[in-house]
């Protein structure tokens, strides 16, 4: 089967499967199983999992580093196995690695050169990026005298110079500093406004949770779930009420318990949060009001992605 | 085809100046150029003899040193790459993988070049130090002894993508001393009196396998202003062209087999 490639799906895969050989023993590693997903074009996909549970060999069969032994990946229509998929894919290692001796120009003009530019689009394409991820003035430094969180950023200039239209992320935000994340979903973001399609491993979710259209969770080499990160969370049964109340307040919990509820105190005894039905919130606000507590916030209470994650991995 | 010239290019240009980078660059290239100065104060002969004795000295270390540097910088190179991890965003671009191992070649044989022309340049200060002319003669000898280099450099770099490189560096020596005495080799196999049919066939196989580097050695020629005809040497170029080339052939097949 060979995808269409006008369908607008950037990366499709389809019982993809990697084994490695155990030295010594007859059996095999299993470190991707049957993986089919698809990563529609434009959007912004997190591929989540644990440590070992097979994403960067997923990444490594995507880039034409290892070869599947069972099982079928295309980017934009055109097989993994083709160099010729890679055109259109900029790719950031986990930890990238570059020679420290160069400056960072140099290493952006190399990985033009690479990409296919010409020596004048190199340069352009070059100086554009390095702005983009705000090196611009640090372009003739060498790397050796540059931060880790730098580098990334070089790494992604060196991703972006020949004008990718997937880019593929192993891990960026390792390493990185909260300015540094920062500055990386807001670059995501922007990059997914200018019609890049970005897969993205990771296990920092709250960072996914707010950058990401769709997630997969990878566990084990098997896709236990996909969908939107509101999809994958479980939404509970529950509202949370927050309140300000002035003192400890005995009858309010036995009222609130009355309704099914649960009185949360502060370490004073002072009434701070009520968990109530959903069903049930409205009677609880009257009680609330008749009780003179502030009311601060109410609140559906849902699992959070770092939850669902516990949940599908364990 | 500009496209597959511009990703060589780029490679080798990156592995050029790290290979110009590498501290057993520096050693190998201090150790050479120390030999080639004391060399003007090894003789004990006259003048003429002395010259000649220089010339023999200065050629034989140029064309060890220079093997020795092609070697040790070819089975370093691809592997280095691979476990520095500097290859992994390399090898996500658009390129093949043959692209890559070419470029590492012209890369090590940049560096290569870069220490063939310092070391010629020392020769040459010596010769002129000692004699106050510098012999032509030098000229000529240089090409090949980057040629020998091309051809010990492809063997360094096919054998790492199959060996570690400690083991490609000590197949690359011994394939090197037995490309140079070839004929000496061939002969003891196959000549002598005693010789049966397997030392036979197992000296013709040899002989056909291991690559003629004696014929790069022009120290004679040198030393001796013996004229060597032009059809051999151009012969004797394409000669390492073409082994290069099969040499580059098989690394790139086993690179491309490779699990990253």
């Amino acid at each position: 089967m060979t995808p269409d490639k006008s369908t607008g799906t950037a990366i499709e895969t389809s019982g993809l499967t990697k084994h490695y050989p155990i030295p010594r023993q007859k059996t095999k590693r299993i470190a991707v199983n049957h993986l089919t997903l698809t990563v529609p074009e434009g959007s912004i996909y997190g591929f989540l999992g644990p440590n070992g549970a097979g994403k960067t060999t997923t990444i490594k069969m995507l880039l034409g580093f290892t070869e599947p032994t069972e099982g079928e990946a295309w980017i934009f229509g055109t097989s993994t196995l083709d160099n010729d998929a890679r055109a259109v894919v900029g790719y950031v290692p986990e930890q990238p690695y570059f020679h420290r001796f160069l400056t960072a120009q140099e290493v952006v003009r190399t990985h033009g050169a690479l990409a296919g530019l010409t020596s004048a689009e190199t340069r352009k394409r070059s100086d554009e990026c390095l702005t983009q991820v705000e090196m611009i003035d640090h372009a003739s430094t060498p790397l050796s005298k540059l931060s880790k969180g730098m580098v990334q950023r070089i790494a992604l200039a060196s991703a972006l110079v020949g004008d990718p239209k997937l880019l593929i992320l192993d891990e960026p935000s390792s390493g990185l500093d909260p300015l540094g994340r920062k500055f990386l979903r807001d670059l995501l973001m922007q990059l997914r406004s200018e019609g890049k399609t970005i897969f993205v491993s990771s296990h920092l979710l709250t960072e996914m949770e707010s950058v990401c259209d769709t997630v997969g969770v990878l566990a084990k080499g098997v896709l236990v779930a996909t969908g939107s990160p509101t999809d994958i969370v479980q939404v509970r049964d529950t509202v949370a009420v927050e309140i300000a109340a002035t003192a400890p307040d005995k009858a309010l919990a036995d009222r609130v318990a009355e309704w099914g509820g649960q009185l949360e105190l502060d370490d004073a005894g002072v009434p701070i949060r009520v968990i109530v039905p959903t069903d049930r919130v409205y009677g609880v606000l009257d009680i609330i009001r008749e009780h003179n507590a502030r009311l601060v916030s109410v609140n559906p209470q849902r699992e959070s992605l770092e939850d669902a994650f516990v949940r599908l991995v364990s | 085809m500009l496209k597959v010239m511009r990703h060589i290019g780029a490679i080798a240009k990156v592995s050029m100046l790290e290979g110009a980078r590498k501290q057993i660059f520096h050693v190998l290239m201090l150790f050479s150029i120390t030999l080639l100065a004391v060399a003007i104060m090894l003789g004990r002969f006259g003048h003429d003899v002395q010259i000649q004795t220089i010339k023999d000295m200065c050629s034989a270390v140029i064309l060890i040193s220079t093997g020795l540097i092609a070697i040790t910088l070819s089975v370093t190179g691809i592997q280095q790459e691979l476990e520095q991890k500097t290859a992994y965003p390399v090898l996500a671009k658009p390129l093949a993988r043959w692209e890559f191992v070419t470029g590492k070649y012209f890369g090590t044989m940049g560096t290569v070049a870069i220490g063939v022309v310092i070391l010629g340049v020392t020769f040459c200060s010596v010769l002129l130090a000692y004699s106050g002319t510098i012999d032509v003669g030098v000229l000529l000898v240089l090409p090949f002894v980057l040629l020998e280099a091309a051809i010990l450099g492809a063997i360094g770099t096919m054998l790492s993508t199959v060996a570690s490189p400690p083991l490609a560096w000590f197949l690359s020596v011994f394939i090197y001393i037995l490309g140079s005495a070839k004929f000496g080799i061939y002969s003891y196999l196959t000549g002598g009196k005693e010789a049966n049919a397997f030392s036979k066939t197992l000296g013709t196989v040899i002989y056909h396998l291991l690559p003629n580097l004696e014929c790069y050695n022009f120290k004679e020629s040198l030393v001796h202003h013996l004229a060597v005809p032009t059809p051999y040497l151009i012969q004797t170029a394409l000669y390492a062209v073409l082994y290069v080339a099969s040499l580059l052939t098989v690394a790139s097949l086993a690179f491309a087999r490779k699990e990253l």
